[in-house]
């Protein structure tokens, strides 16, 4: 347009971002050329190492730099523990909260017919070839509490069922330092379904 | 002014929004968007999801409107086991064939209804198969069955086979390449759908007899089929391939 096709190429490549649109693509680019070039030219390098180096680990789908993610290497982690998780921004979440020390499988996402992802398109295939690989003796379904995550978690259970696998589900409730009033009626009533005694332990 | 309906889909949205495909009892299928429903600390995002019966507003003229209010009546549908996958599969049903914006209010009864029944247990391909052939009539893709493509009525004892404009047509050989059907067993299935469509509720027809279970499926599928002109129920593959993977080879 006004300053040439190299500029217009990267205002266009920058769109690919998410939530980035054409004013903040351009703001973005002009930024970058008029003050940070330093920064313009390391992000270009890290953008193209990172394209081409990351891929799927070859055992939990997890992305890594190796053939074998170092969560799947660590062997200090939990082998009987099989924590299954809709993508890595998932899995990412549960590794902060440092509760977890098992080992995981990332989907493809859920299950959602109208969005045309079945059982092949979020990798059931491979997950239940990776279970024929390892000795696991329980299957965390962390899946997302929607319908589609719930689906999801129903399907892989199924799967465990059938080879004497103990599958759990996470838990839904309250948040921490929520109030009550303002829990929507699903989360409470499975709240109250998942109800524990006090005082054990 | 509040609307009962129920989300047949929803996706993510720019980053904090929700695109949803809604079905309304007035209004048909109706697309929305649901501002800041996607944030993680909204309470939206948890009462926005499919089989939550819901009352809402909305305010727009274009095809996709803004959701302005939602609010949930009573609890989720709660959908075990299987019945998710039958769930996902008439919603998909609703998704594909319905036009945007036309009026359906007998098809709402019958969804929610076949909802319901799904979530209390009541026999699952019965209350699905019921739903297809409301579904059916109310999108005027039902064929009479018992008038011929000649415009003559169905012979007892004749045997015919669905035509892809969804006429019966006779036919003397038994061919492999469709699907024939007896002349007594249309008649018979045709008494019962008109009760059925009449009666514009899956419940009033509990009596179909095995027999008849099949041949609804069967024409069911098929006029689903040409519905979609070419288009494949994803949910349909999904509950294919449950058995592939639950069966240990």
């Amino acid at each position: 347009m006004k300053f040439g096709v190299t500029i217009d190429e990267l205002i266009d490549a920058l769109r690919v971002l998410p939530g980035v649109g054409q004013k903040s693509a351009q703001r973005m680019a002009l930024d970058l050329l008029e003050r940070k070039r330093d920064g313009g030219v390391r992000l270009s390098k890290a953008l193209s190492e990172a394209m081409h180096k990351v891929q799927r680990c070859e055992k939990c789908r997890n992305f890594t730099e190796q053939d074998v993610c170092e969560i799947c290497r660590d062997t200090r982690r939990d082998d009987s523990l099989l924590c299954v998780v809709e993508s890595p921004s998932d899995l990412l979440a549960i590794e902060q909260s440092q509760q977890y020390a098992g080992k995981y499988f990332v989907l493809g996402g859920s299950l959602s017919p109208i969005d045309g992802r079945g059982p092949e398109e979020i990798g059931i295939g491979q997950f239940v070839s990776y279970l024929d690989q390892i000795q696991v003796s329980e299957v965390i379904l962390a899946t997302n509490p929607t319908v589609e995550g719930e689906a999801t978690a129903h399907y892989i259970s199924e799967i465990l069922k059938n080879r004497g696998i103990l599958a759990t589900r996470l838990a839904h409730g309250i948040p921490l330092g929520g109030e009550l009033g303002f829990v929507d009626g699903g989360t409470l009533g499975h709240a109250f379904s998942g109800r524990k005694p006090l005082g054990d332990g | 002014m509040f609307e009962a309906s129920y989300i047949l889909h929803r996706r993510p949205f720019r980053d904090t929004s929700l695109l949803l495909d809604v079905f309304t009892y007035q209004h048909g299928k109706v697309g929305l968007v649901a501002k800041g429903g996607y944030k993680a600390k909204s309470s939206k995002s948890a009462i926005l999801q499919a089989f939550q019966p819901l009352l809402i507003d909305w305010v727009g003229k274009s095809d996709l409107k803004t959701l302005t209010q939602a609010e949930p009546p009573s609890a989720q549908l709660e959908l075990t086991g299987q019945r998710q996958f039958a769930g996902l599969y008439i919603n998909e049903l609703l998704y594909k064939l319905l036009a945007p914006e036309e009026p359906m209010p007998a098809l709402f009864s019958a969804y929610v209804e076949c909802l319901s029944g799904l979530s209390e247990g009541e026999d699952m391909s019965q209350m699905l198969r019921d739903f297809e052939l409301i579904l059916l009539a109310e999108l005027g893709l039902l064929p009479s069955f018992d008038i011929d493509w000649q415009g003559k009525v169905i012979q007892s004892e004749s045997n015919y086979y669905l035509s892809a404009d969804s006429t019966f047509v006779l036919t003397q050989e038994n061919s492999r390449s469709y699907v024939v059907f007896s002349g007594q067993d249309l008649l018979a299935y045709s008494s019962r759908v008109q009760a059925l469509v009449s009666n514009k509720s899956a419940n009033q027809v509990n009596d179909l007899k095995a027999v008849y279970q099949t041949l609804n499926k069967k024409v069911s599928y098929m006029l689903i089929d040409q519905a979609l002109q070419g288009a494949k129920l994803q949910s349909r593959e999904l509950i294919k391939q449950f058995s592939k993977y639950t069966t240990v080879g």
